[in-house]
């Protein structure tokens, strides 16, 4: 009592949680805002609920080099690496708000509904990126993939958004069900839920062939998250379906936190890696190679996004199997370069949809006679994606191949580079349609709003800054990681 | 001996008699722990039949007096006492139809389902201090857990009746059962927050002895909101859509017949037996009564207790006309609910603050310092 | 020492035998001619139309779920409710703090489905 109402361990938990504590009351505020505000005005909740993820933005960048710690019985974890990802999930949150303003197919009356999701759903990104508990990581995994059901089949009057939803959830049931089972394995073997503790189990007993074939379980289950390639095909559709500002959302956020996930149950449980580095090997090999090849026919540029989506999570698997330090700050700069990119890219696909309404990369004729700048800015966040300097994607690429052949899988990089310059094909054909496509079709100049235009820019600002003046980045991305093994004494 | 207690002396002598049978054959205590309880269950069999034949008998003579009729009056002689007797003797002789495009097997098996379980809410209701099946720490939520499955069987019912008549009973009978569930829940949590235990016993020994109060004077919203909702769960007037027999004949048990009617007849009137008793206990004392009253049985005394709410009940039933279903539900999700969650926000209040009021006051004295 | 909860299975076994001794006795000494007439479904005396499983009102789905999430909820309540006490002496007002947030964001749930007009029967 005297020292406050609240128990120390709890008040220090919640002190560490602050955004978190801050997304949560904000998520509040938003639903009771939803009650009272007409419908004329509902538009402004967007504004409220951008600007107080930006809120919390500024709080995770101010703690971000705080020493990291085990909160609620080793539960969440917050450190920097967490606060990293936690950095992504809202920045692309924040620019996914901007997006719905005005992206024309949610109505009035359901803004509030959808904004209270969008920040509910980030809230359950930035636990799961803490995650640090079996149980607490499935239930944030769970809560993530239900809001995000709902989110892709948002737009009830789109029977593609219907079915889009429908897909997601049977795939994404199903995945979950996997993970459980996998989860359960690690559970029944080494007696333990929490991460510590299973590491200190397998440092003290070894690892059983029961507990590979649990981890590998749920790594299927990850794997339908970040939609890696056996496991991906509900990507393309719900991507399709799904309104633009969620696909965009759902492409960036929820997969650099399936990421998040990933390195830190890896990282946390296994001493090394050596077991199963090679399946990790494979699967990043495929899931580029497929990703690549499918998108080289895609007109639909939600789709072809998808699939451009897939060819990078086998990149960011790459950096990932290179493992040590060199290997996880690979994967920080890629996923950071990836989420300005994507969303720049997202937000000219919305910009357009607004104008003409289709999402075929056919009608981009014309474009860069029309608005010339726009369309050189869109032709950077595609070279962007290919990997061409002088861009983020560029740099990110670059980290990721050297970080693959520094840990010996000089094949994996090999096949890595081939990929690029596939991918560079179906990237450049976009830039094709846009230059010099004969028929015309975008007549009249395209003018984005203001938030679309914060987004283009900032993003445009980015790309070009991370790969110009890469030291600062690579600095943050090391400091972040050395934090990380800092408390993971096992590795 | 003692006229007081006699009922639960002549158990407890029983049990010990048992157990000392069962020692003496050289047999585990399981077996004497099983047979009393057996015992106990039998008996408790007994006296629901009982009961609920007597209470139909007096719901039938209370609904004639209360609307200046008579009610049965020639079987058995003095006021029809036997009218009951004779009806259930009626419906065992009676031709059992199940229609033939029912669901046989559901059909079948739904008074099963119907009647096991308010049997099994007896279990851990104290009759008397000793005088109780098993005193379970689940308590009360072992009562509750068991009479909500009875929204099962309705629909059971229901559904494998295939007749639209008991269809629309039957859903609508689970969705008013489900509504008002939930404040039923509510309201005993206020009165296991100041027990601080879910026994039933507990609870008694709560509201008994010298500065106690019984809790339907402390918790007097409660006790309201756990009489309406439970006239709810039991499906009574003014909360009968589920039956109304004026426009669902009957609702789910339409395609009933013989026995198996009797089934659903006789646990309709032991769940009203059960949500009387818990009121008795929980509200109103319990088999424990003031000290000038020390010499009459405590079972007397519960079960006077008992038979006053389910004559309320009653009195209500041939009282009040029937809700209109969306009304009821407006009743139950936007008056009950919310007065219930008030109801546990005061009572937890009230607790923490009147805790050390001194001390509270005074943090509140410096904080108020500090700011200024 | 047996287990307590024994006696639920034995009161359970007993009610069983009850029912099932009840149905069986009845099926003894009941007569039993069935026909056409009286196995037809039950409509007030009419030929009966159609079947009655058909779907029913999206209504009761809105109403089942919102029960199973209160339901869930309250469950959450009772395990505070029976240590309320011990965690007023230990945490104090705190332990009323905390179950006020949680009971704040039932309610607010609450109101919720309330404004949206989800409790409305139509």
């Amino acid at each position: 009592m005297t020292k406050g109402f609240i128990p120390e361990a709890i008040m220090q938990g919640l002190l560490a949680l602050t955004p978190e504590v801050f997304v949560l009351c904000l998520a509040f505020f938003i639903i009771i805002a939803d009650l009272i505000l007409p419908v004329k005005s509902k538009r402004n909740i967007l504004d409220i609920a951008a600007v107080g993820l930006t809120g919390a933005l500024l709080l995770t960048i101010g703690a971000l080099f705080q020493q990291g710690m085990y909160i609620f019985n080793n539960a969440l974890v917050v450190d920097s690496f967490a606060r990293f990802f936690k950095i992504i999930i809202l920045v692309s949150a924040v620019f996914m708000l901007l997006m719905s303003r005005d992206y024309k197919a949610l109505e009035n009356n359901k803004i509030g509904e959808y904004t209270a999701l969008v920040v509910l759903v980030t809230l359950g990104m930035m636990l799961m990126a803490g995650a640090s508990d079996l149980l607490m990581l499935f239930l944030s995994i769970e809560f993530v993939s239900i809001v995000f059901f709902v989110l892709v089949g948002f737009v009830k009057k789109d029977s593609k958004s219907r079915e889009a939803a429908v897909k997601y959830f049977l795939i994404g049931a199903f995945s979950s069900a996997v993970f459980v089972y996998g989860a359960s394995f690690l559970v029944g073997v080494t007696g333990a839920s929490s991460f510590p503790s299973i590491q200190q189990y397998l440092i003290a007993h070894g690892i059983s062939n029961l507990f590979i074939v649990g981890l590998l379980l749920m790594l299927v289950g990850f794997g339908f998250k970040i939609a890696l390639v056996p496991f991906h095909m509900w990507a393309p559709d719900a991507y399709e379906g799904a309104p633009a500002p969620v696909t965009a959302f759902l492409s960036v956020a929820s997969k650099s936190a399936g990421v998040a996930v990933l390195i830190r149950t890896f990282l946390a449980i296994l001493p090394d890696n050596s077991n199963v580095n090679l399946i990790l090997a494979l699967l990043a090999a495929i899931t580029m190679t497929v990703g690549n090849l499918v998108a080289l026919t895609q007109n639909n540029a939600k789709r072809l996004l998808a699939y451009s989506g897939i060819a990078h999570v086998g990149f960011i698997m790459m950096g990932f199997v290179a493992y040590g330090l060199f290997g996880v700050q690979s994967v920080l700069i890629y996923t950071l370069a990836y989420l300005f990119t994507n969303m720049g890219a997202f937000a000219f696909v919305i910009a357009i949809y607004n104008k003409t309404g289709s999402d075929d990369i056919r009608d981009y004729g014309g474009l860069s006679l029309v608005s010339p700048a726009l369309a050189f800015v869109f032709f950077v966040f595609l070279i962007s994606l290919a990997g061409v300097p002088p861009t983020a994607g560029f740099l990110g690429k670059l980290l990721v191949l050297g970080a693959a052949i520094d840990s010996g899988y000089t094949w994996l990089a090999v096949i890595g580079v081939l990929n690029s310059v596939v991918s560079l094909y179906f990237y450049a054909r976009i830039a094709y349609f846009m230059y010099f496509a004969k028929e015309k079709k975008i007549t009249e100049a395209i003018k984005p709003s203001l938030s679309l235009n914060i987004i283009i820019y900032s993003s445009l600002f980015m790309v070009l800054y991370i790969c110009l003046l890469p030291e600062q980045f690579l600095n943050l991305a090391k400091k972040t990681v050395q934090l990380l093994t800092g408390s993971f004494h096992g590795y | 001996m003692n006229l007081s207690y006699g009922l639960e002396r002549l158990w407890l002598w029983l049990v010990g008699l048992l157990e000392k049978l069962i020692s003496w054959l050289g047999l585990p205590y399981i077996f004497a722990y099983t047979l009393e309880k057996i015992i106990f269950a039998v008996a408790l069999l007994v006296f629901i039949s009982v009961s609920v034949l007597y209470l139909i008998w007096l719901e039938r003579k209370v609904s004639a007096h209360m609307q200046s009729r008579l009610g049965p009056m020639h079987v058995g002689g003095w006021r029809g006492w036997a009218q009951t007797i004779a009806d259930m003797v009626k419906l065992l002789f009676k031709e059992d139809i199940i229609p033939a495009k029912a669901d046989k097997w559901v059909h079948r098996i739904a008074p099963l389902v119907v009647f096991i379980p308010s049997l099994m809410g007896f279990l851990v209701i104290p009759f008397e201090k000793n005088l109780i099946a098993q005193d379970l720490n689940a308590g009360i939520l072992l009562i509750f857990a068991f009479s909500s499955i009875a929204v099962l069987a309705i629909i059971m019912g229901g559904w494998a009746s295939n007749n639209k008549y008991t269809l629309l009973g039957g859903i609508r009978s689970a969705a008013q059962m489900i509504s008002y569930e939930i404040p039923l829940v509510l309201s005993v949590v206020s009165v296991i927050m100041l027990v601080g235990s879910f026994k039933l016993n507990d609870m008694v020994a709560a509201q008994s002895g010298a500065g106690k109060v019984w809790f339907v004077f402390t918790q007097p919203l409660a006790f309201l909101l756990y009489l309406i909702a439970a006239t709810a769960e039991v499906n009574r007037t003014p909360f009968d859509i589920p039956e109304a027999e004026s426009e669902l004949v009957s609702g789910y048990n339409t395609e009933y017949s013989g026995l198996k009617y009797g089934f659903f007849m006789l646990s309709e009137f032991t769940n009203m037996l059960i949500v009387s008793l818990v009121a008795a206990t929980v509200f109103l004392g319990g088999w424990s009564a003031p000290s000038w009253l020390s010499r009459v049985p405590g079972i007397v005394i519960l079960l006077v207790k008992t038979y006053f709410i389910v004559f309320v009940l009653m009195w209500i039933r041939w009282t009040f006309p029937r809700l209109r279903v969306d009304r009821l539900m407006d009743f139950g999700w936007k008056i009950l609910i919310p007065l219930a969650f008030i109801n546990i926000f005061v009572t937890a209040l009230v607790m923490a603050v009147w805790r050390k009021p001194t001390k509270i006051l005074r943090i509140i004295k410096e904080r108020l310092l500090v700011i200024l | 020492m047996i287990n307590e909860y024994l006696a639920v299975l034995i009161f359970f076994v007993v009610a069983l035998g009850f029912t099932i001794g009840g149905l069986v006795t009845a099926f003894l000494v009941r007569n039993s001619k069935p026909g056409y007439e009286k196995e037809t479904t039950y409509e007030c005396g009419e030929e009966p139309v159609g079947g009655a499983w058909i779907q029913f009102n999206m209504r009761y789905y809105f109403f089942a779920i919102l029960f199973v999430i209160f339901d869930v909820e309250v469950i959450f309540l009772f395990p505070w409710a029976v240590v309320y006490k011990e965690l007023l002496s230990n945490f104090g007002i705190f332990a009323f703090l905390e179950m006020a947030l949680f009971l704040g964001i039932l309610i607010l749930g609450l109101v919720y489905a309330w404004k949206k007009g989800h409790l409305k029967w139509e």
